[in-house]
């Protein structure tokens, strides 16, 4: 927030004048992107600033408008995936997720999917991890088979960004989208596009670039190529923060406690008959669940009126949960700051809604 | 028209002429201010001292631009260190 407050107060516009409050807003951003090119194994020009990750996956889905063959995506997907997909007017495969195996059993038969689907493939675009029951997908594994067809492997980062370890470089991941505000803990309304080495987009937005300004088309190299017009510099000074929160805490240690904390919930859900618990058995920092015979919106208004804040219903990926079954369910995000106690509490009142 | 870069940014020359500017420093156009900072930070590390500064429109290859003005005693060094971190040289667009 003081990052952000900071920005609004003292710095100016990034990249366009070369005045003190300018030049310290262009640093800001550059810091970012450093920050963000650590964490994600990329190149500080590689990180392209957007607003949000349903932007990032737009621009990466839409610029493929001129590489030939279809779309695989995951059985998993957000709708940030599969309708700039639906609209891109390819061919759409779905792949199955296999939420029912787990390990190399689960990893082995996925790619076998994918396989199947491959000829002609152009594009695939896969979550890291689910953002309904976070069902991690094997990405490393996806990247080489992609890098090994020439297909464009797009990663949508949204619920793994800052827990789990993805490296561009070493995954074979060619574009990674993420938000700002969520395992990033920056302010909403930004996020990041991150480009594998090596690899151009033709450009999806054009305008001010403050370089090159009498050419007629967007400069030719990231990350300005990509980014036209005034970037949002509160909301990055926000992001940096976010980041280095995360770089010092380490993602490890965030995603073991958000693992701990999700262990625990369904362990003591899974006592009460009631309620069903879906992909019970992957880790990950997010619980699904639903009470039979309720209307998963009833639940969380209820949980709402105790002072806890969940999110019910189809998540934005009505794929998912077709996929693990569900009608709507509810979801509980875990994070950084989420204590035992708070699971205690949780459980306390979900065992008391009637 | 098409740009067949393989590396990020070029680095062109400019002699400082003029009563305007300092005679003792010289200016190098970069790609972005990206690759300025990103000039500057790498010739930190070397001991050059390099400032981001604006270019003119006709300094730059295709108008407004962003540079890097160092001493002109160490302008030949930092233009081989950033051709080493992979940052091109091109002419300047007279």
């Amino acid at each position: 927030m003081r990052a952000v407050s900071d920005a609004v107060k003292n710095f100016g516009n990034p990249g366009r004048g070369a005045h003190a409050l300018a030049m310290r807003a262009a640093d800001e951003v550059y810091k970012c992107r450093i920050a963000a090119a650590k964490m994600f194994g990329a190149k500080p020009q590689n990180v392209v600033f957007t607003s949000g990750a349903t932007h990032s996956l737009n621009l990466a889905i839409g610029a493929c408008r001129e590489r030939q063959g279809s779309i695989l995506i995951s059985d998993l997907e957000h709708n940030s995936v599969l309708r700039p997909a639906v609209a891109s007017t390819r061919e759409v495969k779905i792949f199955s997720s296999y939420p029912e195996l787990s390990g190399k059993e689960r990893d082995g038969m996925i790619l076998a999917g994918i396989n199947s689907f491959s000829d002609n493939a152009g594009i695939l675009v896969c979550t890291a991890a689910s953002n309904i029951c976070g069902l991690k997908m094997p990405i490393a594994e996806i990247g080489k088979f992609c890098r090994e067809h020439g297909i464009l492997f797009i990663v949508d980062g949204a619920q793994a960004g800052g827990t789990l370890d993805i490296d561009v470089k070493r995954d074979s991941i060619d574009v990674l989208c993420l938000p700002g505000h969520k395992g990033l803990y920056g302010p909403m309304g930004c996020g990041l596009l991150i480009l594998g080495e090596d690899v151009t987009l033709p450009p999806l937005m054009f305008g001010g670039s403050g370089v090159d300004s009498r050419a007629s088309t967007m400069p030719a190299l990231p990350p300005e190529r990509y980014e036209a017009g005034t970037l949002p510099l509160p909301l990055i000074a926000g992001l940096r923060q976010g980041i280095e929160f995360v770089r010092r805490e380490s993602p490890d240690t965030i995603r073991t406690h958000e693992e701990k904390l999700s262990r625990m919930l369904k362990n003591q859900l899974s006592e009460d008959k009631r309620i069903r618990i879906y992909a019970p058995d992957h880790d990950g920092g997010i619980v699904l669940f639903s009470v039979y015979g309720k209307d998963s919106e009833d639940v969380a208004t209820y949980l709402d009126s105790q002072g806890i804040c969940v999110r019910a219903g189809l998540h934005c990926a009505p794929l998912a949960h077709d996929t693990l079954q569900s009608e709507g369910a509810v979801r509980v995000s875990f994070g950084a700051m989420n204590t035992e106690k708070e699971v205690r509490v949780l459980c306390e009142k979900i065992r008391a809604f009637r | 028209m098409s740009f067949s870069f393989t590396r990020a940014g070029f680095i062109a020359y400019h002699i400082s002429k003029g009563g305007e500017r300092m005679s003792n420093t010289a200016r190098l156009a970069m790609r972005s201010v990206t690759y300025a900072l990103e000039g500057r930070d790498i010739l930190s590390n070397y001991g050059i001292s390099a400032t981001v500064v604006r270019l003119r429109p006709n300094e730059g290859y295709e108008g407004c631009s962003f540079g890097l003005e160092i001493p002109r005693s160490d302008i030949v060094r930092a233009e081989n260190l950033l051709k080493k971190a992979q940052i091109d040289v091109a002419p300047v667009r007279k």
